[in-house]
C-alpha cells in the first residue's frame, strides 16, 4: 500500500498540473534511471568511497551533461525547470551523483560556454556533453574558501604563454577529470580563468580519501607547479572575480532542487517505516509525536518544492536574481539537512546503516550545506540585500 | 521499411491496485501509469531493426484517451518517428475485439511491413488482440520473441522454449509479439524528449464504435491472507506446540 500512497503524497499540491509534458517526461525518465541504476548500489559505492565511473557513458547518452546549453555545442536546450527536475531526481539518488553532474554541466561546461572563445567551445563542449571529457572547477584553495577574492594561485604571462602556480582544494571531479577550469590572479591582481588539460606538465591531483560526507564523489586537491599553457587556454571573455562566481549561481540553482529530491528520499523511507514498525503493539505512526514529525517533514519539503518551482519559472523568464538563488539555497540545504536527520532518527537503529538512505543523505547534506557558499555566507548575501549594509566589507 | 508498434498505457506494476468500494471498477486515481513494459521491448526491437537497416519509419499506434498522449510522447522520445492515437473516452470498457478492430482499420491504411507489440498488456493480460490482427491481415505471425536480428531483408526472431532457444526466420509482412527480451529498452534521452515535442501525433476521432459485447460486471480484491498464528509459550513448549500444529492442523509433517 505505501507505494501508491507515496505517489499520492508526491502529488499533494498537484505540481504535475503546472508542468509541461516534456518536463514531466524528463523527470520520470531520470526517476526511472535513478531507481534502476543507482539506488540498488549506491550504499556500496558510498561505503567504498567511489564515484560510479561506469555510469558516465549512460549518463551522457541520457543527456545529463550540459542540458541547458544550445544543441550546437552538444546540449539539449532544456529550460531551467526541466533542469531542476533532473537535479531533484538525481539527488533523490545521492548528492555525489548530482554533484558530478552539477560540476560537469553548471561549473565546467558553463564556464567554457559563457567565457570561452568559439574555438574553445567547439573543442571542448561537444566532447564534454558526450562524457568523453570530464571537467572540474577549481576556485577554492587551502587559504581561500568563503573568501575567494583572497585566492593565492598566480598566473604570469610569458610571451604567448602563461605560467600558473598554486593549489586548489576540495575540487569535485578533480582526479577523474580530464580538464580543469582554474582561476588564478595575474600580475595586475585580476582574476583569470584557464582550461588546463590533464597531463599538462606540472599539473597533478591528489584525491581526498578521508571524507565522511559525499563519499560517492571524487574530491581532490589540484597542484599547479610551474604549469605552462598557451594563451589559447585562457578564457578570453571573463571579467575578474564576478566571472568566477557566475557559474556558481548556475550550480546553486541545481542544488536548490537537488535538496528537495534528497529530502523526499529520506521522508519516504521514514514514512514507510513508521507504518510498519510496531512498538508497544502499534505501528509507531500511531503515536502523536511520530505524526507530528512526519507532518513537519512533509510541510518543510513541500514549501521547498514550491519554492524551487517558482524560482525555476522565474529563471526561465530571466527574472531570478542571485539573491533569490541565495535565499533558496540557504533555505533548502537547511531543510534537507533537518529532514535527513529527522528521518534517520525515525528509523531508529536501522537508520544508521547504508541499507537505508537517510544517514547517507544526512552525511552528504553537510557538504551541500557548506559548498557553493556556506549557509552563513548566503545569510550575509541576503542580509546585505535587506539592509543595504555589507557585513563582510573587507 | 515501416514498422507499427502497438502501445498501451498501463498502471505501473510496482503499485498495488485498489478496487472501488462498490466493486464497479478499479480506483486508478492516484496510480502512476507507464508504457506497457512488453510494448517497450517491442519498440526497442523496432528501433534496433531501423538502426540496422539504416532507414525506416516507426509509427506508434494506440487506442486511448487524452492521458495516453503522455505514454505516446515517451515512445516518441525513445525514438519512434510519429504516432496515431485512436481517441476513445474510456479505453477501459472496450473489449478485445473492439480494440483489435479499431487498430486493424489504421493498420490497413498504413500498410506497414511489420507490426510489433508486447505479448500481452500487464493490466488486463489480454494476449489475443494481436493474434486477431495477424489473422485478419494474414501476416506471418510469431508470439513471444526474446531477441531479434535483421539481415538480408528478413527478420530473425529468437524465442525461448522449455529446452532452449529457437531461432525463426520471418518474412514480411509480419506481426511479432515480444516477451521480456534479452536486451533492455533504452531510456529516452533528454534530447529525444525535446525532439518528441515536434514529432507528429495524430489524434483520430472515431464515430459510432459498436457496443462492447464483453462487459465487466464486478471487481473484487483477492481475499485477505489469513492471519498468522503466534505461539506465545516459553521455550521448549513453543517448539512442541509448533510441531503439533504442523502435524495436526497444517498436516505438512
Ligand atoms: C565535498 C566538497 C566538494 C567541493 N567541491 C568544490 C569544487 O568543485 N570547486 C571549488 O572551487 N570548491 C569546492 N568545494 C569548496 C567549498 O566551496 C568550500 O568548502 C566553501 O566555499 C567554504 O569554504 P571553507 O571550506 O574554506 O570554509 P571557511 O570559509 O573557512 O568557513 C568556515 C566557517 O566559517 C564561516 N564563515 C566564513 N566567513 C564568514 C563570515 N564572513 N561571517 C560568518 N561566518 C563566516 C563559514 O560559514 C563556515 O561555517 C567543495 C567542498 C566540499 C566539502
Amino acid at each position: 500500500m505505501p507505494e501508491s500512497k507515496i505517489h499520492e503524497l508526491r502529488k499533494f499540491f498537484d505540481l504535475d498540473e503546472y508542468l509541461t509534458e516534456e518536463e514531466k517526461l524528463i523527470r520520470d525518465t531520470i526517476r526511472d534511471f535513478v531507481k534502476k541504476e543507482i539506488l540498488p548500489y549506491i550504499g556500496e559505492w558510498w561505503l567504498k568511497g567511489e564515484f560510479p565511473k561506469h555510469l558516465i557513458p549512460q549518463m551522457a547518452e541520457l543527456g545529463l551533461f550540459g542540458p541547458t546549453i544550445p544543441e550546437k555545442y552538444g546540449g539539449a536546450g532544456l529550460n531551467y525547470v526541466a533542469y531542476g527536475l533532473m537535479m531533484e531526481e538525481l539527488e533523490y539518488g545521492d548528492s555525489g551523483i548530482r554533484s558530478f553532474c552539477s560540476v560537469q554541466s553548471s561549473l565546467a561546461m558553463y564556464s567554457i560556454f559563457a567565457f570561452g572563445s568559439e574555438e574553445q567551445k567547439m573543442k571542448y563542449l561537444p566532447e564534454m556533453a558526450k562524457g568523453k571529457l570530464i571537467g572540474c572547477f577549481g576556485l577554492t584553495e587551502p587559504n581561500a574558501g568563503s573568501d575567494p577574492a583572497s585566492l593565492e594561485t598566480r598566473c604570469k604571462k610569458d610571451g604567448n604563454e602563461w605560467i600558473i602556480n598554486g593549489r586548489k582544494m576540495w575540487i569535485t571531479n578533480g582526479t577523474i577529470g580530464d580538464l580543469a577550469v582554474v582561476w588564478a590572479k595575474d600580475e595586475d591582481e585580476r582574476i583569470q580563468g584557464f582550461i588546463i588539460e590533464k597531463g599538462t606538465k606540472g599539473f597533478s591531483t591528489r584525491e581526498i580519501k578521508t571524507k565522511i560526507s559525499l563519499r560517492a564523489s571524487d574530491t581532490s586537491e589540484l597542484i599547479l607547479d610551474e604549469v605552462r599553457v598557451p594563451e589559447s587556454q585562457r578564457l578570453p571573455n571573463t571579467e575578474g572575480l564576478k566571472s568566477a562566481l557566475m557559474p556558481l549561481n548556475e550550480a546553486r540553482f541545481g542544488i536548490t532542487w537537488g535538496c528537495v529530491g534528497s529530502a523526499w528520499a529520506c521522508f519516504e523511507e521514514a514514512y514507510n517505516h513508521s507504518l510498519v514498525r510496531v512498538q508497544f503493539k502499534k505501528p509507531i505512526a500511531s503515536f502523536q509525536i511520530t505524526q507530528q514529525r512526519l507532518v513537519d517533514m512533509f510541510e518543510k519539503i513541500w514549501k521547498a518544492q514550491l519554492l524551487v518551482y517558482h524560482l525555476g519559472r522565474m529563471k526561465d523568464k530571466g527574472t531570478a536574481r542571485y539573491i533569490h538563488v541565495s535565499l533558496v539555497k540557504r533555505n533548502n540545504t537547511r531543510m534537507a539537512l533537518e529532514v535527513a536527520r529527522e528521518a534517520r532518527s525515525l528509523l531508529g537503529a536501522y537508520g544508521i546503516t547504508t541499507e537505508y538512505h537517510s544517514m547517507r543523505h544526512a552525511a552528504n547534506m553537510d557538504t551541500v550545506h557548506t559548498y557553493e557558499g556556506t549557509y552563513e555566507i548566503h545569510t550575509l548575501i541576503v542580509g546585505r540585500y535587506l539592509t543595504g549594509i555589507d557585513a563582510i566589507d573587507r | 521499411m515501416k514498422i507499427i508498434v502497438l502501445t498501451k498505457r498501463v498502471p505501473d506494476t510496482g503499485t498495488p491496485i485498489k478496487v472501488k468500494g462498490d466493486g464497479s471498477g478499479l480506483d486508478l486515481s492516484s496510480i502512476p501509469f507507464v508504457m506497457n513494459p512488453y510494448d517497450e521491448y517491442a519498440l526497442e526491437a523496432a528501433l534496433k531493426v531501423k538502426e540496422k537497416k539504416g532507414e525506416g519509419e516507426i509509427v506508434l499506434l494506440a487506442v486511448g484517451n487524452d492521458e495516453y498522449k503522455e505514454t505516446i510522447r515517451h515512445g516518441l522520445a525513445m525514438g519512434a518517428d510519429r504516432a496515431k492515437l485512436i481517441k476513445v473516452e474510456n479505453p477501459f470498457v472496450l473489449d478485445a475485439i473492439q480494440v483489435a478492430n479499431l487498430l486493424l482499420e489504421e493498420i490497413k491504411k498504413e500498410e506497414p511491413d511489420a507490426v510489433f507489440c508486447g505479448k500481452k498488456a500487464v493490466d488486463d493480460e489480454r494476449s489475443y488482440v494481436h493474434a486477431f490482427i495477424a489473422q485478419k491481415m494474414n501476416y506471418s505471425y510469431l508470439y513471444g520473441a526474446v531477441n531479434i536480428d535483421f539481415g538480408d531483408d528478413k527478420l530473425k526472431i529468437m524465442k525461448e522454449t522449455e529446452r532452449g532457444l529457437a531461432t525463426f526466420e520471418v518474412p514480411f509482412p509480419c506481426l511479432i509479439s515480444f516477451d521480456k527480451c534479452q536486451f533492455e529498452a533504452r531510456y529516452p534521452s533528454l534530447r529525444g524528449i525535446m525532439a518528441a515535442k515536434k514529432k507528429p501525433l495524430e489524434e483520430l476521432e472515431v464515430q459510432n464504435i459498436p457496443e462492447n459485447r464483453v462487459v465487466s460486471i464486478k471487481f473484487e480484491p483477492p481475499p485477505p491472507k489469513k492471519p498468522g498464528k503466534i505461539i506465545d509459550l516459553p521455550f521448549p513448549d513453543n517448539v512442541k506446540e509448533l510441531v503439533r500444529l504442523l502435524k495436526e492442523e497444517a498436516k505438512v509433517l
